[in-house]
């Protein structure tokens, strides 16, 4: 249980490399606090940071107000749960779960006690003589959890925990993972590259990018109110269609599909070439939803339609086929096909306006 | 179906030659070895009548069973010298950055090309000078020297195949560096121990050359310069009966050793470690 605080925190190697840049995250006791970003972002620099397995060139690193930057890994009492679940394979699933209290010099009834009892959690208690080398992926998966939780550490750090496992077995594992955070109400900190798995786990959600936090929300904000661009592209999927647009006398213009269309009045934003409008395919539709929504129309011509089962994702360019692919995700019931001409309407609401060269968002439209 | 069974054939037959090529030399010995001295010339390949008189013979005089002695300690003790140096030099030639790593693993294979005969001669005049001459230590320190090359790099190999989470997770776990050497790693690296210890116990075991350089007396030879000094019972009789018998007592043991501890060798004690 613990409050763990990073202040500016920097890391840069001795090559110049700037891995990790002014870092700044409070994350609260008994959070499920998720790092997610695209490889290469740092995300797991900072998380090796915490953890004592990485030094940081500058600031520091707070568990309920007590610096612990300096300590060495062993005595920061957090415990770690690596891609490669890095289980030690000439012990048995019970020397492993033991392996950190035996460490400690526990006595030997207790050490007994908490292993029977992270046994019991995990349901590993039919597996507990077993060599790693005997178990499978998901129970493999589940030992390292073991391991961790049998310390009763402050922090949990996991470290793509999932990556290594089939579909199947990574959205089960996800649940189980959900389900065992609740319950020992241990302060998390996930990293991961999926926005899926960040989505559906974190009680909020800091989005990496080259070593720098774009974003820190619950999922709900970074969903509805991304900060930037690269946010709002990374997080949702299919990712968020963008068309370059301008506004002129607070109308909002998209040259590309003929859009001249007068924001309301409460807006006025000033004149700009260098506007970016962004939209979600999920809110993409091909019948106005009613007519008291304001929303603009779409004429498109359809390039490729994926039938996902419970519904669709639709391609498609505008007429003169002059911008990128964008994409649509609509209900499964049309018969929507290759090359049709297709009229779209987006709420006025479900707009994102980001400004072009800087790619933030741009205040004063919707917020 | 048939293809297969014709291609198993041609491997069966192209094993037995391999076998038997290798084997005939090691036959030939124990065969010279258990001829009576009278037939030691009678081009037989196996022996007419078996007698024990070589071996008996060589275990009479005391030179050869004290070779023996030697061998066995001097061997031994290069050995655990080379290997618990190799472990600990390859271990942070592999998990610690360090200025010019690079450079002591191409310095240790530069060394182990070293012809040994090239400095056969000022050993000798230095060890001499220092009191090593003719002493266990004086064979000890040159096995170990040019043995330790081929530890590292045999040991480094194996220890580049542990995975280093293992490192971070022990000491995550509340290991220190130490501590997660000892329990985790080490554990791991047998294999490769015994593999390098192995090679470096033979390449002892085998040596002539510092063998019969640096020693002159019982106090340190070794069994191989031993063996050179076997006389016949008489000026006009060749010693070989007493040669082969004593190339088998020395042979056998490694021979039992490696197969013993072939099983040991064979890596894959890793897998499980992390996703397989």
């Amino acid at each position: 249980m613990a409050q763990i605080s990073l202040n500016n925190i920097n890391k840069t190697y001795p090559d110049g490399t700037v891995a990790l840049k002014n870092i700044n995250i409070s994350i609260n006791d008994g959070e499920f606090f998720i790092l997610v970003g695209p490889s290469g972002c740092g995300k797991s620099t900072l998380l090796n940071s915490i953890v004592g397995l990485e030094e940081i060139s500058d600031g520091e690193i707070l568990v309920d107000g007590k610096k612990i930057s300096d300590l060495d890994p062993k005595d920061r009492n957090m415990a770690m749960v690596f891609q490669s679940y890095a289980l030690y394979p000439h012990m048995s699933v019970r020397e492993n779960i033991a392996f950190p209290l035996k460490i400690a010099k526990l006595p030997k009834a207790e050490i007994n006690r908490r292993v029977a009892e992270a046994a019991d959690i995990l349901e590993l208690n039919d597996l507990l003589e077993r060599k790693p080398k005997q178990l499978s992926g998901g129970q493999r998966q589940r030992v390292a959890m073991g391991r961790a939780i049998v310390r009763h550490p402050v922090a949990f750090l996991l470290d793509e925990p999932l990556s290594n496992l089939d579909a199947r077995l990574r959205v089960q594992m996800r649940t189980e993972i959900s389900r065992l955070q609740k319950r020992l109400k241990t302060t998390t900190i996930y990293v991961t590259h999926d926005q899926t798995e960040a989505m559906t786990l974190g009680d909020r959600v800091a989005v990496m990018e080259a070593g720098v936090v774009q974003q820190v929300g619950t999922p709900l904000e970074l969903y509805q109110q991304p900060n930037n661009i690269f946010v709002a592209s990374f997080i949702g999927s299919p990712a968020m269609n963008f068309v370059s647009a301008q506004i002129r006398q607070n109308h909002l213009l998209i040259p590309a599909f003929n859009i001249d269309r007068p924001l309301p009045d409460k807006t006025n934003l000033p004149d700009t070439d260098d506007i970016i409008v962004g939209v979600r395919p999920e809110h993409l539709n091909v019948t106005p939803i009613d007519n008291e929504t304001e929303f603009i129309t779409l004429t498109v011509n359809v390039e490729n339609v994926e039938w996902l089962g419970a519904d669709s994702v639709i391609y498609f360019q505008n007429l003169d086929k002059t911008i990128d692919m964008m994409a649509a995700r609509i209900g499964a019931n049309h018969s929507i096909q290759e090359n049709d001409t297709l009229v779209l309407h987006i709420d006025l609401n479900q707009l994102h306006l980001f400004n072009d060269s800087t790619g933030e968002r741009f205040h004063g439209f919707r917020d | 179906m048939k293809n297969n069974n014709i291609g198993k054939l041609l491997w069966g037959i192209a094993n037995v030659l391999v076998v038997v090529y290798a084997l005939i030399p090691v036959v030939w010995i124990i065969s010279l070895s258990l001829k009576p001295t009278a037939d030691l010339n009678d081009q037989r390949f196996f022996p007419q009548s078996i007698s024990l008189e070589h071996y008996k013979a060589i275990f009479a005089d005391l030179q050869f069973p004290v070779a023996l002695i030697n061998s066995l300690g001097i061997a031994s003790i290069a050995t655990v010298l080379a290997v618990v140096l190799g472990t600990f030099a390859a271990y942070a030639i592999v998990r610690l950055e360090f200025p010019g790593r690079r450079f002591i693993l191409a310095g240790a294979l530069a060394t182990a090309m070293f012809p040994p005969v090239a400095i056969i001669g000022p050993l000798f005049n230095m060890w001499r000078n220092v009191g090593l001459f003719d002493t266990w230590p004086g064979l000890i320190i040159p096995y170990m020297t040019f043995s330790l090359p081929l530890a590292i790099w045999i040991l480094a190999a194996f220890f580049k195949e542990i995975p280093w989470d293992l490192d971070k997770a022990a000491r995550v776990d509340g290991a220190t560096p130490f501590q997660a050497f000892i329990k985790v790693i080490a554990p791991l690296a047998v294999p490769g121990v015994f593999t390098t210890a192995i090679l470096v116990f033979i390449f002892a075991w085998n040596d002539f050359l510092f063998a019969i350089s640096l020693t002159s007396t019982n106090n340190a030879r070794t069994v191989p310069a031993a063996i050179a000094f076997f006389t016949g019972s008489s000026r006009f009789d060749l010693p070989t009966g007493s040669i082969a018998a004593a190339s088998v007592v020395v042979t056998v043991p490694v021979m039992i050793i490696v197969l013993l501890f072939q099983k040991r060798i064979v890596a894959g004690l890793t897998s499980g470690a992390v996703k397989g």
